[in-house]
């Protein structure tokens, strides 16, 4: 379970939220909102391990994550704002030094499978540099279908930039994380498509 | 040409690659700050004057918020964050046109005095094209990283810092062969000049694959020594098809090169002073071979504890100023040993 007590978050010397607890049991689902600028992507690198709140601890299964490093990133499945995509290597390239990264064995057709959920057949073995926005996303995306053994799922914004179809797609892999006792925390714009039961929803600056 | 045009245009040239020096380490700590985005534009002449009003700053930040680096990486960052990147740029591109300027008067004016020979002002020409190249090369660079992904591409990094090498020891060269025109020429090149001749080559070379290091940014992984994260040979080398991609754009092959040829290197350099111990050579030449030991006993000190630690802003621009003060000791010693005593 991922606990934070009282947390709080400057950057260039604002405050952008304080005082923020929560805690996110097996299956359950965080929903960060709030306004441009209020901090959510901040809180997500927090909780990554890649910025250190001002203030306030952080805790899975009751162990500081501030120790772990390198055993906390296993934990984790963090898609960015950005994509992360090196945009000379193909999108398959890209999804298994992803793969490799995160100690996640994938077979070359475990991968094919995993970019063609995601709406890629055809596209996977293209430079990413020539895919649209969408299907660049897409390409990030892609690694969720392969990351059941990472217990929490951090995601920025997943939905931007994606059609109908593959916000069905990206919903659907959230969706059975949970159902498999996963947790996951994320930021979008899209309120409808995460209103599953026991859903918690942090507003920052609000 | 006299002695003492010999001397003076040879002083102009070593102030010439000492500013060059400065400039690959300005360049190292604009790449290592993530500053190089900042300026937007290319103005070679207006753009020597930074911004003076508030407005003129705001100005500036407001293009540079139209960027991806700013909507990507630094989406949060204020005015004084973007001074402190701006400030580095700047610095490089006037330290570029301050170079120029120290090259071109001096050289126009040996020109037009009729101070130096034909064949010294065709080598002195040719090194200023190289250096107007290398404005321009700076900015395809920097092109490159203000479309979508925030990163510059590491082959115009790579020519970026192989272009400043070039100018670097092409100074440096013409200048040690003008000091040591009193002295003459051997007849054929002994095998100790040779292996010096390719010691520059590999040391060159070594700075290139440092540059694919650096525009991949392979230092931040793999950081332990000797073993990489535990293998002699990383499994992850061969990741990409077919495999000659892996030397391009793979980190782990290319880092693995790089120490590929640093294992070489600390081999090959103190088996060549050894052997140039044990000839007969002018105290110069002797100098300039302790020079290169010590100064490839640091680099790959170096080049470790950059890796180790993961590339911090000091130790990262540290070693690649090291680079180029390898470079300038095995073209001293080159350049001592091609003649007789």
């Amino acid at each position: 379970m991922l606990k934070a007590d009282s947390l709080a978050c400057e950057r260039g010397g604002r405050l952008l939220f304080r005082d923020l607890g929560f805690a996110l049991p097996p299956g359950t689902l965080l929903r960060v909102a709030g306004a441009k600028g209020a901090g959510k992507t901040s809180l997500l690198r927090i909780l990554c391990g890649l910025a250190t709140p001002a203030a306030g601890t952080l805790t899975w299964a009751d162990e500081d994550i501030a120790g772990q490093r390198e055993a906390w990133t296993r934990r984790l499945a963090w898609i960015g704002h950005a994509n992360g995509l090196k945009d000379d290597l193909s999108a398959d390239e890209n999804l298994a030094f992803a793969l490799r990264l995160a100690g996640i064995a994938a077979t070359p057709a475990a991968r094919a499978a995993a970019l063609a959920r995601l709406g890629l057949e055809g596209r996977a073995h293209l430079p990413t540099r020539v895919l649209s926005q969408g299907q660049k996303r897409r390409a990030a995306l892609a690694r969720l279908a392969l990351s059941a053994s990472a217990p929490l799922w951090i995601l920025d914004e997943p939905l931007a930039a994606l059609d109908v179809e593959a916000v069905g797609t990206v919903t659907a892999l959230i969706g059975a994380h949970l159902a498999a006792g996963g947790s996951a925390v994320l930021t979008t714009h899209q309120d409808a498509a995460f209103d599953a039961p026991g859903a918690q929803r942090v507003d920052l600056g609000g | 040409m006299t002695d003492d045009d010999r001397r003076a245009v040879a002083a102009w040239l070593f102030l010439c690659a000492a500013l060059v020096f400065a400039m690959v380490v300005v360049g190292g700590v604009t790449r290592l700050t993530h500053s190089g985005l900042s300026i937007v534009e290319w103005q070679p002449l207006v753009g020597a004057l930074p911004p003076l009003s508030d407005a003129a700053w705001q100005e500036l930040f407001a293009k540079y918020r139209e960027t991806p680096e700013f909507r990507l990486v630094n989406f949060d960052m204020d005015l004084d964050g973007f001074k402190r990147i701006f400030w580095w740029e700047y610095l490089h591109r006037l330290l570029g046109r301050v170079i120029g300027l120290v090259y071109f008067v001096p050289f126009a004016w040996f020109l037009l005095r009729r101070r130096i020979d034909a064949r010294l002002a065709w080598q002195l020409a040719g090194i200023f094209v190289l250096g107007a190249l290398q404005g321009a090369m700076g900015w395809y660079m920097v092109m490159s990283g203000l479309v979508e992904d925030p990163r510059v591409s590491h082959f115009r990094l790579t020519a970026h810092l192989g272009l400043a090498l070039a100018i670097f020891a092409a100074e440096l060269w013409v200048a040690l062969a003008l000091l040591g025109a009193t002295r003459r020429r051997s007849a054929r090149p002994t095998p100790l000049a040779t292996a010096a001749l390719v010691l520059v080559a590999v040391v060159f070379l070594m700075a290139l694959t440092g540059g694919f290091v650096a525009g991949l940014r392979a230092g931040k992984a793999y950081n332990t020594f000797p073993l990489m994260n535990g293998h002699l040979v990383p499994p992850e080398i061969l990741m990409l098809e077919p495999w000659w991609r892996n030397f391009l754009y793979n980190m782990a092959t290319v880092q693995f090169v790089h120490r590929g040829i640093a294992w070489l290197l600390i081999f090959a350099v103190p088996w060549f002073w050894w052997r140039a111990m044990r000839a007969d050579l002018p105290a110069g030449a002797r100098l300039a071979c302790h020079a290169l030991l010590v100064a490839t006993g640091a680099q790959v000190a170096l080049g470790i504890a950059t890796l180790l630690a993961a590339v911090p802003v000091t130790l990262g621009a540290a070693h690649q100023g090291g680079a180029v003060v390898v470079l300038a000791c095995a073209l001293w010693a080159a350049s001592a040993l091609r003649r007789r005593n």
